[in-house]
């Protein structure tokens, strides 16, 4: 780099120093510094310019990853638990049932409740205990009555404890007892950054924080990467909240957009660019302004998209608030011109003489598209069409107009129940109220870049691979 | 025999235009079955526009327009009720760069076949491209590597199978355009072997700018110059008693 | 060919009429599936504009267009009844234009000169990494510089203002402008280094043979040679900023202020529109149609500078003998 540039400059010196010489004028050595000086601080200039983009692009991406490690962790107790109990404990679950009272409601008004779906799992009959009576049991053996109440167990351990416990259970056979970590409470990592927190006195007892200095102590409280957070829906209190709800519906949604999106992407282009009559002046202005209607989508601010999903697919057409179907085909809607430009541009890679060669045989212009031009320009098509899906995989706006804000605890069992996408996940937890769940939102950032961005490179890679074909 | 009165394409008037750019002025020609024909002339005087007249290539471009008759064994090719398709199964035409599909020889070879469905068994399939490859003397080099993609034969080679690709479907006429511009010495003197060979049996219509190439195989040569026939004579007496001037001129290297 | 093997005549004529049959369905769904695209904009103008008119029916369009004061009433309680608010364009359109000229003036010189030194000094190996980095860039969901907006910018610099005893709002215009100035530099970058990269090389030897510097070079010559295709590339980044949502939802002021302090916090009309309409409302309430008047405002907004800098680089392109 610095070569090429010393090259350059000396270079200039040396005919700069001729022409002026050539012409008999006597270039005065200052002017002439004062040039390359010039020169010099342009360039940096330049440099000076990536250099900024390169460090925005930086801060970005650490504060990201900075805040994302506490979404990513939890904090865990390690706790014996006696698998051997009277079955005198009545079954209710009463930890699977707590939320109803929490006074944090996020904002988002239309709720869904559903909260814990995976309760039923726990107990299939037979000797199995109910997990909160084991877990009741576990502390009890180690602390006594004392704060085994069920409101006290909740401040200390997370609704999820209770899955850890009946799963643990199906797995530990005639054991009499089992170890295991269980996810705590998000107080537990308000104690674990800063035990002498004053805040959390009002979150727990006296006898509590005495509990929790016994198990640093001991060694049973840790922080660690959270499991819950990749295998749980949305939930109300942040320790419980995992990402997997919005994973699957972003699944789902996308899975719609590529089923209607990608079929009718190619074979517009296909049309627009092998098969459109043009002969006619009628035709050419109709297809002409297909044309520029296609650059105007691609062009359209996504909000628009979502205005116009809410009227035609739920006020005209019915169909559910925040359903996947739904989502889907509003980022279908996006996605399309999208890919109808990638294509086109794909498509006019194919040499015409592969064209001529199949016409000259015989071939009727559709089979010329079938045969040849979609075959060659297929890898072309798919890498635009990834762009495209990677492009809406990441959009918010337009799903939050068709109704998906709303806080939703469950896995999507259907098409057209509602669900949750992860850009709209990342909203709710970054505008939530309580700020255990930015953390969780940039935690979801991670995961969304990790996904739209490999999408990209991938795409990229494919596209430089298959460049030269021809 | 066909008797020479009775051509088996006949132009009459024909001019054609890219938009508003005139490429054919007036052309009136007739091409016998059973010989070679040659079409003469510097690059950009309309040789190739001429030849995709014949088989009405030009069709879907937007712009191109085309007046006058084209007649094949008669019948106005351009006539509303003709069928194009019918036409390119009669017409065949191997161009100037070698355009093998990327498929297997075997394959492009048989891509008209079953284009066409002139066959529904594999083994006549099967015999129906042995025959090609060998009228187009290419069998014996390919025969145990037809699934070999085609694009790995060498240019002689692929120029060979564009024309067996053509003679798999049993066309009456042949339109080369400049069969061997991007070819060695070696390779155009085995495709002019060939040609030489099909001319028994097909209208062949070659269009080259080598006059020595004009001169080794045409049985009829014809000079278009700024998309106008110049001058149209059995080949001897085009190179040895030229009528026009610019004839003369153009074959003193004009 | 083999005569027992071939078809006969009339079958490979029946063969064909049936093949034809099947093309010519398979056209028509092709060219249907192409005619999608004026369906949906059919579509989208529609909405738009009968969800406009209905919405100028209740609010005249010289108090839209030239109000002073966005307050729509979005009746909480039931027995506040349909309050009618106040439907001035004005502080929202405002407060898009002072949100996208800020993003301008960060991602216009970090762009142009990124793209400078793309196009100009970049050695082959350093283009090859850092072409492929800004297209990544360009691929980062805007929820995700909403989150760092909302999350980041804002309260560093509300904290930043407060050390140095200045009032900026936690919502300022100005962390959303400089975030949406972040989102955009890479396609400004990316439009610039091609509109550079286009200049003929010819040029640029005349202009170093006359003698000129490598900078005066590109100042005096090959600046000028691509100032369209510059102006272009940041006409469409203005529209991608413009119509641009997530950032100003998540960190821009819910209440839209007519000002143009950027330390103020200010709403867009994308994010009113997500406001506006994200959960269940009353169709037809004026507030409800005013989402449409906004969207429409915004569509032809963004579609104006982005076609204008569409044509603008194409026009340049032609003359320049490229497609
Ligand atoms: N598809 C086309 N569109 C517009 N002009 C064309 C097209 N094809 C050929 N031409 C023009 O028509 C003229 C004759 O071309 P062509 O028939 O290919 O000449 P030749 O084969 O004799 O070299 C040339 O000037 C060429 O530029
Ligand atoms: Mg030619």
């Amino acid at each position: 780099m610095d070569k090429t540039k010393g090259n350059i400059e000396g270079k200039l010196v040396s005919q700069t120093k001729d022409t002026a010489m050539t012409k008999g004028m006597a270039l005065s050595a200052r002017t002439h510094q004062r040039r390359l000086r010039r020169a010099r601080h342009f360039r940096a200039l330049t440099i000076l310019a990536v250099a900024m983009a390169l460090a925005l692009l930086g801060f970005l991406l650490t504060s990201i990853g900075v805040k994302s490690w506490e979404g990513f962790s939890e904090a865990q107790v390690r706790l014996t638990i006696p698998l051997n109990i009277p079955l005198n404990i009545p079954l209710t679950s009463p930890l699977a049932v707590p939320a109803t009272a929490s006074p944090t409601t996020p904002s988002a008004p239309p709720t869904t409740t559903a909260d814990q779906p995976a309760s039923a799992t726990a107990t299939p009959g037979q000797a199995q205990a109910d997990p909160f009576a084991l877990l009741k049991a576990g502390w009890q053996q180690r602390f006594g009555e004392a704060n085994s109440s069920r409101r006290s167990l909740q401040t200390i351990f997370s609704r999820t404890a209770e899955e850890h416990i009946a799963q643990a259970q199906s797995r530990a056979g005639n054991q009499p007892a089992i170890t295991l970590w269980l996810p705590a409470n998000q107080h537990i990592k308000r104690y674990l950054n800063n035990p002498s927190d004053p805040g959390l006195a009002d979150l727990l007892s006296p006898h509590q924080l005495q509990c929790l200095a016994e198990l640093q102590a001991a060694g049973d409280l840790r922080r660690s990467m959270s499991v819950d957070f990749w295998n749980q829906p949305d939930a109300r209190s942040p320790e419980a909240a995992g990402i997997a709800g919005a994973l699957l519906g972003s699944l789902m949604t996308i899975l719609v957009t590529l089923a209607a999106a990608l079929p009718l992407g190619l074979m517009a282009a296909l049309y627009l660019e092998e098969l459109a009559p043009r002969q006619r002046r009628l035709t050419r202005a109709w297809w002409r302004l297909v044309e520029v209607v296609t650059i105007n989508l691609a062009a359209t601010p996504s909000v628009v998209f979502g205005l116009l999903g809410l009227t035609v697919f739920l006020h005209l057409m019915h169909l559910p608030r925040s359903a996947p179907l739904v989502g889907g085909l509003v980022l279908a809607l996006m996605a399309l011109p999208l890919i109808i430009i990638a294509a086109r541009n794909a498509i006019r890679t194919v040499p015409v003489e592969q064209r001529d060669a199949a016409l000259a045989l015989g071939a009727s212009p559709m089979q010329v598209t079938l045969h040849h031009v979609l075959p060659a320009a297929f890898p072309g098509m798919i890498t635009g069409a990834v762009l495209a899906l990677a492009h809406v995989l990441g959009e918010t706006a337009p799903l939050m107009l068709i109704g998906m804000v709303a806080f939703i605890a469950s896995y999507p069992t259907s098409w057209l129940q509602p669900a949750t996408t992860l850009p709209i996940q990342i909203y709710l937890w970054a505008t939530s109220p309580e700020p255990a769940f930015a953390s969780k939102a940039a935690a979801g950032v991670v995961v969304l870049l990790v996904l739209v961005l490999s999408l990209n490179a991938l795409a990229q890679t494919a596209r430089r691979r298959w460049k030269h074909r021809w | 025999m066909t008797p020479p009165s009775d051509p088996k394409f006949l132009l009459r008037n024909v001019s054609a235009a890219y938009a508003s750019k005139p490429v054919l002025r007036d052309v009136s020609l007739s091409f016998a079955d059973r010989q070679i024909s040659a079409i003469l002339g510097p690059s950009g005087c309309g040789k190739s526009t001429l030849l995709r007249c014949l088989n009405r290539l030009n069709d879907r471009l937007p712009q191109f327009r085309l007046s006058g008759q084209v007649l094949l064994d008669g019948q106005d090719i351009y006539a509303p009720d003709a069928d194009v398709i019918a036409l390119r199964r009669r017409v065949g035409m191997v161009f100037q760069k070698p355009n093998p599909f990327p498929k297997s020889v075997f394959d492009n070879v048989a891509y008209g076949i079953r284009l066409h469905n002139l066959t529904n068994s594999a083994s006549a399939l099967a015999d129906a491209v042995e025959a090609s490859l060998t009228d187009a003397a290419l069998w014996d080099e390919v025969k145990d590597r037809l699934d070999l993609p085609a694009q790995q034969l060498s240019g002689g080679q692929q120029q060979r199978l564009c024309i067996a690709r053509a003679l798999a479907i049993n066309p009456e006429v042949i339109l080369l355009d400049e069969p061997c511009a991007s070819l060695d010495p070696r390779a155009t003197a085995r495709i002019e072997e060939l040609l030489v060979a099909l001319a028994a049996r097909y209208c062949l219509i070659l269009v080259t700018h080598s006059l020595a190439q004009a001169a080794r195989v045409a049985a009829v040569t014809a000079l278009l110059e700024e998309g106008a026939v110049i001058e149209v004579n059995n080949t001897s007496d085009f190179f040895t008693n030229p009528q026009h001037p610019k004839t003369q001129q153009y074959l003193s290297g004009g | 060919m083999n005569a027992a093997a071939a078809l006969t005549e009339s079958q490979r004529h029946r063969r064909r009429r049936w093949q034809r049959r099947r093309e010519g369905a398979l056209t028509a769904l092709f060219a249907l599936a192409a005619s999608l695209a004026v369906l949906v904009t059919l579509g989208m103008v529609m909405t738009l504009f009968s969800g406009a008119v209905g919405f100028l029916q209740r609010v005249g369009l010289v108090d839209y267009l030239f109000g002073l004061v966005w307050q729509p009433q979005i009746g909480m309680r039931a027995d506040q009844g349909l309050v009618e608010g106040q439907f001035g364009l004005l502080p929202l359109l405002g407060g898009s234009l002072l949100i996208t000229v800020l993003a301008l003036l960060l991602a216009v010189p970090i762009g142009l000169g990124a793209a400078i030194f793309l196009a100009e000094y970049a050695t082959s190996g350093q283009r090859n990494r850092l072409k492929p980095l800004l297209e990544l860039l360009a691929g980062i969901p805007t929820v995700v510089y909403g989150f760092f907006a909302a999350l980041v910018v804002a309260p560093l610099l509300h904290y930043l203002g407060g050390q140095l005893g200045i009032a900026v709002s936690a919502e300022s215009a100005l962390a959303c402008g400089l975030v949406v100035g972040v989102m955009i530099i890479p396609f400004v970058a990316s439009m610039a280094d091609d509109a550079l990269y286009a200049v003929p090389q010819a040029w640029r030897d005349a202009a170093i043979a006359l003698g000129a510097t490598h900078a005066e070079m590109i100042r005096r010559t090959v600046l000028p040679a691509a100032f369209p295709g510059l102006v272009s590339a940041c006409l469409i980044g203005f529209s991608k900023a413009i119509g641009q949502t997530m950032i100003v939802l998540m960190a821009g002021s819910l209440t839209a202020n007519l000002t143009f302090n950027p330390l103020d916090g200010v709403s867009s009309m994308t994010a009113q529109i997500i406001t506006l309409l994200s959960g269940d409302q009353e169709f037809a309430s004026a507030a409800t149609l005013s989402a449409f008047a906004l969207a429409l405002t915004l569509l032809i907004l963004a579609l104006l500078t982005n076609t204008v800098g569409v044509s603008m680089n194409q026009r340049w392109r032609q003359r320049h003998g490229q497609n």
